[in-house]
C-alpha cells in the first residue's frame, strides 16, 4: 500500500483520506487500525457498515471464527480478535468471560448466580451470558483493579 | 489491563503441587504427632499413602478445569466420589501388606470427609460473597463511570 504525507502548516485539523479499490477483509482492517487511534472500531453487516464507538459495544463474540461486535440492540461483524481487543481496550473495561466472549463490564447490570453454581451476568439490555468458570478469578481480579484504580 | 487465565494446577506446575501437598500433609502429621505424643507403629507405609493420594488428589483436582459445561454442585460431588473411592482403594492395597485396623476404612472416609464438607461451604460461601461484593462494585463503576453512553 502507498502512503503519502503531506506538511500543511495551515491546517487546522489532522485528517486521513483512504482511497480503496474493493471492500475486503485488508481495506477493514486499516480502517480499524485507524479508528482505534479514537477508540472507534470498524463494523458491517448484511445492510450497511458503521464505525462503532467502544463503548457503545456490549460484548465481543466470536462465532465460526468471525468475531461480532454486540451493540445495545445490533451485531456488527469486526475485522478483529479478542485477544486485540483486549490488549487494546483492557482499560476501557473489557474482559474475558470465555474463550469466545469479551464483555464491556460497564454494561453489566448485575451478576446472578444460578442453582448449577455458575455466574449468570446480566446486561443492561436484558441480555443475559455466562460467565465461564475458567476465566471467574480473572474476572473478578480485574474487578477488583478497577475498583483500587477508581476509588 | 487484560488478564490472562491461569489454571491453579497445569502440566508445569503439576509435579510441584503434587510435592506441596505432600509436605504440608506430612509436616501435619509429624506435628500432630508430636503434639500428641503418640508414634505412628506404620510410618514408612503411611508416608508413601500420603504420597500417593497427593498425587490422585491432585489429578483429581486438576480434572476440574475440564468440566466446565457440567453443573459445578455434580462436579465437587462426583470428584468427592472419585477421590474417596480412590483413597479407599489405596487403604484396600495396602491391607494386603500392613494390618488395616477394623474401623480404618470407616476412620478415613470422615477423615477425608470433613475436611471435604468444610472446603466445599468455604468454596459456596466464598463464591456467593464475591459475586456480592462485584455487584457493588459494578454499582459504584456504573456511577462514576459518565463516559459510557446508550446507544
Amino acid at each position: 500500500m502507498k502512503i503519502n504525507k503531506y506538511l500543511e502548516p495551515n491546517l487546522t485539523e489532522k485528517y486521513i483520506d483512504f482511497y480503496y479499490p474493493k471492500e475486503d477483509a485488508e481495506t477493514a482492517e486499516i480502517v480499524n487500525y485507524l479508528s482505534s487511534y479514537k477508540n472507534t472500531l470498524y463494523g458491517r453487516n448484511n445492510e450497511e457498515a458503521k464505525i462503532l464507538p467502544i463503548h457503545s459495544i456490549y460484548y465481543f463474540e466470536i462465532v465460526e471464527r468471525k468475531c461480532y461486535a454486540y451493540q445495545k440492540d445490533s451485531v456488527w461483524q469486526v475485522d478483529t480478535l479478542l485477544q486485540s481487543i483486549l490488549e487494546s481496550y483492557g482499560n476501557a473495561g473489557f474482559v474475558r468471560i470465555s474463550k469466545s466472549m469479551v464483555i464491556n463490564i460497564y454494561k453489566i447490570r448485575m451478576l446472578k448466580a444460578d442453582i448449577n453454581m455458575r455466574v449468570n451476568i446480566l446486561l443492561d439490555n436484558d441480555e443475559s451470558v455466562i460467565l465461564n468458570r475458567t476465566y471467574k478469578n480473572a474476572f473478578f481480579k480485574y474487578l477488583k483493579q478497577l475498583r483500587k484504580e477508581a476509588f | 489491563m487484560p488478564l490472562i487465565t491461569e489454571k491453579i494446577i497445569s502440566r508445569k506446575n503439576f509435579v510441584p503441587i503434587v510435592c506441596i501437598v505432600y509436605t504440608l500433609i506430612s509436616l501435619g502429621k509429624v506435628i500432630l504427632e508430636f503434639t500428641s505424643g503418640t508414634k505412628d507403629p506404620d510410618y514408612e507405609i503411611n508416608f508413601i499413602t500420603i504420597f500417593i493420594i497427593s498425587f490422585l488428589a491432585t489429578f483429581v483436582l486438576a480434572l476440574h478445569y475440564y468440566l466446565q459445561n457440567i453443573p459445578l454442585p455434580l462436579v465437587i460431588i462426583g470428584q468427592y466420589f472419585l477421590l474417596l473411592g480412590i483413597i479407599l482403594s489405596t487403604l484396600w492395597l495396602l491391607g494386603h501388606f500392613v494390618d488395616v485396623a477394623p474401623s480404618g476404612y470407616m476412620d478415613l472416609t470422615w477423615s477425608f470427609t470433613i475436611p471435604y464438607i468444610i472446603g466445599a461451604a468455604i468454596y459456596y460461601i466464598q463464591f456467593h460473597l464475591e459475586i456480592k461484593n462485584a455487584n457493588k462494585t459494578l454499582e459504584k463503576l456504573k456511577k462514576l463511570g459518565g463516559h459510557h453512553h446508550e446507544n
